[in-house]
C-alpha cells in the first residue's frame, strides 16, 4: 500500500519539481490576467484551468503523491484570487469543478504511481534476495565436504558438487543417481540408505538423506541427495556392539568358570563329606552321636544340593553336553515344575548343532521369554516353537498372558533378567534378530532369528573313542540290553 | 570277600573324572561282597577300552567328563551293544540330563549325594536290568506329574499296567509282546493308549513316570 503521507514531503531538491510549480505559477498568472483585463460579461477566452493537467499529471507521473498533491494544491491556492474576483457566476463555479477535476487527477494519477513503485521495489527486492539465496546455496553447495548429488525427478543427475565429482570419477551429468550409487530403484528409495563407495583414502560409508529442492518457476522440483559420511559413526557403533558382545562373551565364560571350580572343588568335598559321615554313622563306636551324625550328613546334602542348584543356575550345563533342544525341554520341565503353567515344545526341521553362541543366545532369549511369561506376564500356557532351517533356527514363544504395550513398556532387565533389550541385543550379537508382539490383554509373543554360525565341533556321534581306534572298538556284540 | 556267596560278584566300572569322588565310590561298593569295582577311568574315553576288557556288569558314569560326556558315551555303547547296563552317577538332577539319559539308554540315574546304601541298592538294581531313579529325582518328577503314586493308575486297564512296568524296565514292544503272550500290534496300541492316558511324550517319559510312581515292577526299585 502506498503512503498518503508521501504527499506532505515534496521532492524539494529537485529543479524539474521547481519547474513545474514555475510553470503552475506562470498559468495562475496568466489566468488572472486576462480574467482582470477582460470585459464584464464577454466571453471568457483565456487560460482554462484544464491547462493546469498537464504539471499536476507530470508530477504526478515523475514524483507520485509527493509530487502531485503538492502541485495541485499550490495551483488551488494561485487560483484563489481569481475566485474572489467579481466574475460571473457561472465562471467561478466552472473553475471550481474544474480544480477539483485537478486535485482528483493529482490523487488518482499520483496514488497509482506510487503503488506501481512500491510493486517494483518489492519485486526487486525479491528478486535480489533470490540471487542472494541462490549464491548462498550455490557456495554451500560447491564448498559442502558431504558430496551432493541432484537428480531429477526421473533419477539423472543434472548437477554434482565438487566433493561429489572428486568421489565419483568421469562425467556424472545424465546419469542415473541410483545406478551411480550402485543401488537398486528410483532416487526416492536412496532415502536413508548407507553405501559403501571406495575412495582414495579406502572405502568409506554414506548415509543418503534425500530431499527437494524447489526449483524455478515452471520447471520441475529437483532431488538433492547428500551423502553423509557415516564411516566414523558405523565404526562407533560397531565397537559398541562388540564391547556389548565381549561383556556377555566375559560375563558368560566367567559364569562358566565359577560354575566349573564351584562343580569340581566344593560340591565333589561335599559329597566326599557325606559319605564320611554316613560312614561313621554305621560305625559301633559312633553310638548316641550317630543321630547327630546323620543330621550332619543330612546338612552336608542340603548344601550340595544347594550347591549344584547355584551351578546349574550359573551355567546351562545341558546345553553344552547335550544341545540346544534337550536343553530347553529341560527349562520347561523346570518351568512347569516352579508355576502353575502349561508349557509345550514344538520342534520342526532337522535338529542340528549351531555354535556354541547361537545355542547360548537362543537358550538364554527362551529362558527370558519364558521368565517373563511366568513372572510377569501370570501366563497358563505357553507354547515354544522351534523350526531349524539351512540359514540357523527361527524361535517363538507365545503365552496367553496378559501382554503389554512395547512401545510403552520398560525394556530394561527386571529383577536380574535380560529385559527385552538384552534378549534383542542376544540375538543381534549372533547376527540375528528379535521382535516382541504384544498388546495388554492379548498374551505376547516373542520370535528371534538366530543364525547357524560356525557349529561347534562334532561331539563324535558314533564312537566313545574320541581321537582314538573307533575302528575297532571293543564291544562285543549282543543285544544284552533289551533282556 | 566274595567266596562266601554262591553267584558270582556283580562287576562294575567306575567312571569318574574327580579322583576323590572316584576312589571314595569305589572303595564304597567294594565294602560290599557281591560288588566288586573291577576298573576305573576319569573320562569317557578310557573307559571305553575298559569295558570291552574288563567286561563290567554295570558301569558307573558320571555325566560331565573331559572329552566326551556320560550321555554321549552311554549311547556310544548302546549303540555298539556293549553288555554293560550303564547307570549314571551325577551331580545335578537337570530333567535335561535325566531324559538325555534315559534316551541315551541308560538303566539308571542316581545323584551322588545319595548315601552309601542307595547306590549299592541302585548297582545291584541296575544289574537286574530294571529302571533305577534317585529318590530326590523320583519326588522331583511326581511333583511335576502332579499326581500321587497310583492316582492316576485307576484310569489304566490291568494290561496297560503290565505293558508300563515292561515299558520301564526298557524292553521294546516286540520282546514285550512276547512276554505277555500278545500280538506286536496289541502292544503297541496299548503303549499308545499309556501314553495318552497319562500325558506322556515318549516310551522314557513313561519309564521315568512308572519309575516316580512305583508302578515299575514291584520290589525292582533301587532304593532300599
Amino acid at each position: 500500500m502506498p503512503g498518503w503521507r508521501g504527499a506532505l514531503r515534496p521532492p524539494v531538491r529537485e529543479v524539474r519539481f521547481w519547474i513545474v510549480q514555475a510553470v503552475v505559477v506562470g498559468l495562475a498568472l496568466a489566468h488572472l490576467a486576462i480574467d482582470v483585463t477582460a470585459e464584464p460579461g464577454s466571453i471568457p477566452a483565456g487560460i482554462p484551468v484544464a491547462l493546469l493537467l498537464g504539471p499536476v499529471s507530470y508530477a504526478a507521473l515523475r514524483y507520485g503523491l509527493a509530487g502531485s498533491v503538492p502541485t495541485a494544491a499550490g495551483a488551488v491556492v494561485l487560483w484563489l484570487p481569481d475566485l474572489l474576483l467579481p466574475h460571473d457566476e457561472g465562471h467561478v463555479g466552472n473553475d471550481l469543478i474544474e480544480l477539483a477535476l485537478v486535485g482528483a487527477v493529482a490523487a488518482f494519477v499520483g496514488y497509482h504511481i506510487d503503488a506501481e513503485h512500491l510493486a517494483r521495489s518489492h519485486a526487486r527486492q525479491a528478486r535480489n534476495e533470490q540471487r542472494a539465496a541462490e549464491a548462498r546455496y550455490r557456495q554451500l553447495f560447491d564448498t559442502n565436504a558431504a558430496p551432493i548429488l541432484v537428480a531429477g525427478q526421473s533419477g539423472e543427475i543434472v548437477d554434482a558438487n565438487p566433493a561429489a565429482r572428486a568421489l565419483f570419477p568421469g562425467s556424472l551429468h545424465g546419469r542415473p543417481a541410483p545406478q551411480v550409487l550402485g543401488l537398486p530403484g528410483g532416487v526416492g528409495d536412496c532415502a536413508g540408505q548407507v553405501v559403501a563407495i571406495a575412495t582414495p583414502h579406502g572405502p568409506r560409508s554414506y548415509r543418503l538423506n534425500v530431499g527437494l529442492v524447489p526449483a524455478a518457476a515452471g520447471q520441475e522440483p529437483m532431488c538433492q541427495l547428500v551423502l553423509e559420511d557415516v564411516t566414523e559413526e558405523l565404526a562407533e557403533g560397531l565397537r559398541v556392539h562388540r564391547f556389548a558382545g565381549l561383556l556377555l562373551r566375559v560375563q558368560e565364560d566367567e559364569r562358566r568358570r565359577i560354575a566349573r571350580e564351584l562343580h569340581d572343588e566344593p560340591l565333589q568335598l561335599l559329597v566326599q563329606l557325606a559319605r564320611a559321615l554316613e560312614r561313621l554313622e554305621a560305625m559301633p563306636q559312633a553310638g548316641g552321636l550317630a543321630d547327630n551324625l546323620r543330621d550332619a550328613r543330612h546338612q552336608a546334602v542340603d548344601i550340595a544340593g544347594r550347591l549344584t542348584a547355584v551351578v546349574a543356575g550359573l551355567r546351562p550345563a545341558a546345553l553344552e553336553q547335550l544341545g540346544l533342544v534337550p536343553a530347553i525341554r529341560g527349562l520347561l520341565a523346570d518351568v512347569a515344575e516352579s508355576a502353575p503353567i502349561r508349557a509345550e515344545l514344538e520342534v520342526a526341521g532337522a535338529q542340528a548343532r549351531l555354535s556354541p553362541e547361537a545355542e547360548l543366545a537362543a537358550f538364554r532369549i527362551v529362558q527370558e521369554a519364558l521368565n517373563n511369561a511366568v513372572r510377569h506376564a501370570g501366563a497358563a500356557r505357553v507354547l515354544l516353537a522351534l523350526s531349524f532351517g539351512d540359514d540357523g533356527l527361527r524361535l517363538r514363544v507365545t503365552d496367553d498372558g496378559r501382554g503389554f504395550d512395547p512401545a510403552a513398556a520398560d525394556i530394561r532387565p527386571r529383577s536380574g533378567g535380560l529385559g527385552l533389550a538384552g534378549m534383542r541385543e542376544r540375538a543381534a550379537l549372533v547376527g540375528g534378530s528379535l521382535t516382541v508382539d504384544s498388546a495388554p490383554g492379548r498374551g505376547t509373543t516373542v520370535s528371534a532369528t538366530v543364525p547357524a554360525g560356525r557349529p561347534a565341533a562334532e561331539p563324535a556321534p558314533a564312537g566313545p573313542a574320541g581321537g582314538g581306534d573307533r575302528a575297532a572298538p571293543p564291544f562285543p556284540a549282543g543285544g544284552h540290553r533289551a533282556g | 570277600m566274595l567266596m562266601d556267596d554262591t553267584r558270582p560278584p556283580t562287576r562294575i566300572l567306575v567312571v569318574e573324572d574327580h579322583a576323590l569322588v572316584r576312589e571314595g565310590t569305589a572303595e564304597l561298593l567294594e565294602r560290599d561282597a557281591d560288588l566288586t569295582v573291577v576298573g576305573q577311568a576319569a573320562s569317557a574315553e578310557e573307559a571305553a577300552a575298559l569295558v570291552g576288557s574288563l567286561r563290567p556288569d554295570v558301569t558307573l558314569v558320571d555325566v560331565e567328563l573331559p572329552g566326551m560326556n556320560g550321555i554321549d558315551f552311554a549311547r556310544a555303547l548302546a549303540d555298539q551293544g556293549a553288555e554293560t547296563r550303564v547307570l549314571i552317577l551325577s551331580a545335578y538332577d537337570d530333567y535335561a540330563y535325566v531324559i538325555g539319559a534315559l534316551e541315551a539308554g541308560v538303566t539308571g540315574y542316581l545323584l551322588k549325594t545319595a548315601s552309601a546304601r542307595e547306590l549299592r541298592a541302585a548297582v545291584r538294581t541296575a544289574a537286574s536290568g530294571a529302571l533305577v531313579l534317585d529318590e530326590a529325582i523320583s519326588r522331583r518328577l511326581t511333583r511335576r506329574w502332579r499326581a500321587g503314586p497310583g492316582t492316576a493308575a485307576p484310569a489304566l486297564t490291568a494290561r496297560e499296567l503290565e505293558v508300563l512296568r515292561l515299558i520301564a524296565r526298557g524292553l521294546p514292544n516286540k520282546q514285550i509282546a512276547s512276554q505277555l503272550g500278545l500280538g506286536l500290534r496289541t502292544v503297541e496300541s496299548h503303549v499308545s493308549s499309556v501314553l495318552g492316558k497319562l500325558g506322556l511324550a515318549s516310551r522314557t517319559e513313561a519309564a521315568l513316570y512308572a519309575v516316580s510312581h512305583d508302578l515299575a515292577a514291584p520290589g525292582r526299585r533301587g532304593t532300599g
